[in-house]
Order: C-alpha cells, then structure tokens, then sequence
C-alpha cells in the first residue's frame, strides 16, 4: 500500500500542503514545530478517521479557520487505486469519504488506507500505564476488524449512558431495576469486547514474540498476554464473559454508587508483558523496554499486513533518534518488509548509505516543505 | 439597506425552525410559496392547523390519534393480548407496512438515555404497566432497536414486565445489529416478527 498524494487544507498549522510520495522511504526533517508530526496526524486521521493525539476534532483545524480537509491518494498491490477525504468543521462534525462517496457510518471507512504510527508515547507502550497499552490494542485491533471497532464503540456508549446514570443517582434515588438494566447492557457489550480481544491478542501475541526472536537475536522471549480487568471465565463465550461481568459490578455496586462512576469492565482492561517470565514494566531495563515496546509495533505492522494481504505504510515520528545504533537499522530494515515508510526527524544523521539511497529527503520550516538535493 | 418586508422576514424564520431546514432553503421555500395561488397556500396553511389541532397522542398506546383511541386501537379486530412495545411512531407504521402484525402497539417515545435526561419517567412506561397490570395482555414483543440503547431499555422492560407474568419476547436476530427497524426492509422484519425470542 502506497500513499502517493496527501493534501492538507487548514489542518493544524497547515494552511495548504500538497505532498506527491515517491520513494520508499520519505524522510521529514526540520526543526522543532515546524509542523512534521502534524502531517504524520493528517495520515492518521485518513486510515482512522480520527487523530489519536487528540479526542476533539475541531482541534485539528486551523486556529481561526472553519474546516480541515485532508485528502489522500493511495495505489494498492491488490485491487484498485482509491482516494480517501476526511472533512473536520470547527464545530465538531466531520464527513469520511471513500472514492468520492461519503461512508455512513466511521466503521465503513476502516482499512481503506493502513498504517502504523510508532512515535515517542509508543517508546513507553511497556513502561507507561495500562492506558497507552489500551490505546495499543484499540488502535491495532481496530483497524484489523470493523467488528472491533463497533464492539469499541458499542460498549464507550453503554459505559457513557451509565455513568452518567451512576452520577445521577447522587441527586435523586435511581431505581434498582434500572441500574440493573444498564448493568445488563453493559455486561452484554463488555462481553463482546472482551471476546475480540481474547482473539486479536492471541494474533498479535504471536508476531510479537517472533519479531522480539529477531530482535533480541534469540537472547530473550517476549510473551504478551491479554490482562483483562474482569478474569476470563474458563470458556471466554460472550455469555459466560457476561455473567463474569454481571458478577463483578454486583460486587463493587456501593462503591460504584459512591464514586459515582463505572469501576468494573473493559475499559479497565491491560495487556500483560513478559521477557523471559518476568514483567516487562517492573523489573526490564529502559533498553530491553524499548526492545519489547518495538516488538509490538512491529507485530501490529505485520498483523495488519497479513490481514490485508499487503503492507501497510509505517509512519515513524521522532523516533530513530530515541534509538541506539543496533536498533535504528532493525528498524530501517522494516522498509524491506512494506512499500512506504514516513519518517520525522530533526536531524539526517542517523540514517544509514542503504536506506539514504532509496529515500526521498524533504525540509520541513516555514509553512513549507521542500526537497533537500543531499543530506 | 433595504430588506425583506416583514411578513415575508417572518415567514422566513418560521421555516428555518423547521428540522433540516437552514436560512437559504427558508428562503427559497418562502420565495416560492409567495408566487403560489393564494388557494394553494392557504389550503397547505389549513393542513399544518388541522394536524396540530385535531391529531393527539392515543391515550391508549400513545400512537397518533384523531379521538381518544388511535384507528389501531379502536379496530375491534385486532388481538389485544399481544402487544408490539416501540421506540417511536417509525417502527409502528414500518411494522403496519408489513401487514401481518395482528395486535396491538405501545409507543414508548423514545428509549433510555441518561445523558439526554431521558429516564423512565419521560418516556411512557407506567402507561404500558397500566396496560399489562389490566390482565388481557398475554405477551409483549420488544420491537426496540439493536443498539446498545436499544438492548438496554428492552433489558430494563424486561425486569419490569416478567414479574407481572406476560410473555416477553423480541424480535429474532436477522436484523443487522445497530441498523434500526423503521429501515429494514418488509420481509425482513416479518420474519423477525414471526421468529420472535422469549427474552
Ligand atoms: N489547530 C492548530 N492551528 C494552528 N496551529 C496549530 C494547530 N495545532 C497545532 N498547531 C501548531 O503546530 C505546531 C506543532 O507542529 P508539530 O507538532 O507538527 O511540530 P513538529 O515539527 O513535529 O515539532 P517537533 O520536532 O517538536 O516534534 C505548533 O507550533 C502548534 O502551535
Ligand atoms: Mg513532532
Ligand atoms: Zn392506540
């Protein structure tokens, strides 16, 4: 999968930006806030219609502007050329389309452009808190199924209604019944949460360990488990994983009431990390951390690619930089395993003859980017 | 600067109240409007009147209604003890469409949805237990959508209702989950209808 043309308008400090990719590899460089991870988030925002850097939208568009659009070309090995638009107002609205078509509903607009995002905040997927790990998983699995992606929204709006029902009862009594309704919805979309990610980890799992194989030349094993908040039943069926649920908020009901808030469910959920037995995140060095947090992106990278039986493209913010000699090539050398890959960085140093030769080197300052004839 | 006359600038602004409408299609309806026969307005004028005027809610199932009782509920043919419990007059008349739903409906007016303030209260839930505590009704069929609002309020119904002994049953599945009802197509929903599943 290649992104040949992206096209931003009032998107973040872009006023306008026309990009026309060629090479395999693109490298981004310029000095601090110039706006090279902002067009990184445009990428983003067209394979998942939303920037992970931020939950409002009109963020995204221009300060004093009414509306971003970023457009983008992509060429694919199987199947035909297709464009994709995103449209964000400052008013919170947003239109997808697809080839032109405007898609119905967001989940409708997955995979029609794949990518990996690895920037600084997934550096610390294993030393940071269960949430960057959350965000891991949602962003991975979610591009691998639409069904994940409606299992994730299904059980956000259960969780939203409830908790406000749970705030309510502060002011007035709500009636048991009722609780135990949204109880009873919740419990029924947790489960078909939690069942997608019983599978999706399982895939991920698998190539993790065998890219941390490469990675650490055989030296270590990684094992990434699912850790959810509620503990699997024996047999994880949706119906089983609903009683586990049901059971568990009947036990934490008075606490829930006095905090006012859900304390019981996916949105609580982990995932585990172990290099060789021991967890990662207590007892790893930052290096071995780092090893393991590069691991799994490079398994997110090639589940995906499975799935979509081609490569998708891997954007790398920052990142090489953070890196020692050993694991910036191994990093590079993932240009062999897809058909584009975006880079930002302030300096062009680190990069070896090998990748230099099959890259493109553009400047990012001034509102503009230009090509760079030699690093 | 000169503008609309004023009678034309309120006629305007009551079309843009209108839902979907904004301040350039307010125009031009109203433009349009003002080079009709006056016949023609007056008589769409009497219609808006005669609608809010003469239809209310069915005291009964809360469906649209010209008396009292809605013409479903008046229909002596109709079998009172099944009961279709919806979200909003949609669902009942795609479920009308079909032809084949023999009794009677209970419009709920919306579904359960604490972050719009809408609790049990705003919607007609102690009309339907009213209804069921009457004894003639054997079974209620949930036809509210498959959404997670939806499966919740069913749920919430559900404890409400069985305690009081009918038969409660939703439509099967083979209706797309998160689609809605009032879209699904006639053959369908009379076979989710048929196929219903005690709840
Ligand atoms: N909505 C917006 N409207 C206008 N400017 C914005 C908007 N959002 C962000 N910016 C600007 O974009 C700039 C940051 O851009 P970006 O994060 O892409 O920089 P960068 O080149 O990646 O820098 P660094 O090397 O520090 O990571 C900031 O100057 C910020 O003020
Ligand atoms: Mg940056
Ligand atoms: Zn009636």
């Amino acid at each position: 999968m290649f992104l040949e043309r992206l096209e931003l308008n009032d998107f973040r400090s872009w006023e306008q930006l026309r990009l026309q990719f060629e090479a395999p590899l693109t490298i981004l460089a310029g000095a601090n806030g110039q706006g090279k991870t902002n067009i990184l988030e445009a990428v983003l925002l067209l394979a998942q219609t939303r920037s992970p850097r931020t939950g409002r939208d009109s963020e995204l568009v221009r300060r004093g502007q009414r509306e971003a659009v970023v457009r983008g070309e992509i060429r694919r090995q199987r199947g035909a050329a297709g464009t994709v638009a995103v449209a964000l107002r400052s008013d919170g609205s947003k239109v997808v389309k697809i080839d032109g078509q405007p898609v119905r509903r967001l989940v409708d607009a997955v995979g029609a452009l794949a990518v990996v995002f690895f920037g600084p905040d997934e550096l610390r997927l294993v030393s940071g808190g269960p949430e960057t790990r959350r965000n891991y998983l949602n962003g991975c699995l979610g591009q691998l199924s639409p069904r994940y992606l409606a299992a994730l929204a299904g059980y956000r709006g259960v969780l939203r209604q409830r908790n406000q029902l749970l705030r309510s009862a502060r002011e007035r009594p709500v009636g048991g019944d009722l609780l135990a309704a949204f109880d009873d919805g919740l419990a029924a979309q947790a489960a078909i949460l939690m069942a997608e990610r019983c599978r999706g980890v399982e895939q991920l799992s698998r190539h993790a360990a065998t890219a941390h194989y490469e990675l650490s030349a055989g030296a270590e094993t990684l094992q990434v488990t699912y850790r959810p908040h509620v503990s699997l039943p024996a047999e994880p069926d949706p119906e089983r994983l609903q009683t586990a649920v049901l059971e568990q908020l009947a036990r934490r009901r008075d606490e829930e009431l006095r905090r006012a808030t859900t304390l019981v469910g996916p949105h609580r959920d982990d995932l585990a990390i172990r290099l060789n037995e021991v967890e990662a995140r207590t007892y790893g060095s930052q290096g071995q951390q780092r090893t393991a947090a590069l691991a799994l992106k490079m398994a997110e990278l090639r589940v995906l690619s499975t799935v979509l039986d081609e490569p998708a493209v891997l954007l790398l913010d920052d990142v090489l930089s953070e890196l020692d000699d050993t694991r910036r090539r191994q990093v590079l050398a993932l240009i062999d395993e897809t058909d584009q890959v975006v880079v930002t960085c302030a300096q062009t140093s680190g990069f070896d003859e090998r990748s230099l030769a099959r890259s493109s080197l553009w400047e990012v300052a001034g509102g503009a980017v230009v090509a760079r004839s030699s690093p | 600067m000169a503008g609309y006359p004023r009678a034309v600038a309120r006629l305007v602004e009551a079309l843009e109240r209108l839902p979907g409408i904004g301040p350039k299609s307010a125009q031009r309806l109203a433009l349009w409007m003002l080079r009709q026969p006056s016949e023609r307005v007056t008589a769409m004028a009497q219609a808006f009147l005669d609608a809010v005027t003469q239809v209310h809610l069915c005291e009964v199932c809360g469906f649209f209604a010209e008396t009292d009782r809605c013409t479903i509920c008046a229909d002596p043919r109709r079998e009172a003890q099944l009961v279709c419990v919806v979200a909003d007059a949609r669902e009942l008349l795609a479920i009308e469409q079909t032809g084949q739903f023999p009794g009677l409906y209970h419009v709920l007016g919306g579904v359960l949805s604490p972050l719009d303030g809408i609790g049990p209260e705003e919607l007609s839930v102690a009309g339907l237990l009213d209804r069921v505590g009457g004894g003639t009704i054997g079974e209620t069929i949930l036809a509210l959508n498959p959404t997670p609002e939806g499966d919740t309020t069913a749920a919430y119904l559900a404890r409400l209702l069985k305690p009081r002994g009918v038969r409660v049953t939703r439509p099967a599945m083979g209706l797309p989950v998160g689609g809605e009802l009032s879209y699904a197509d006639k053959v369908t929903l009379e076979r989710a209808l048929a196929g219903r599943q005690e709840l």
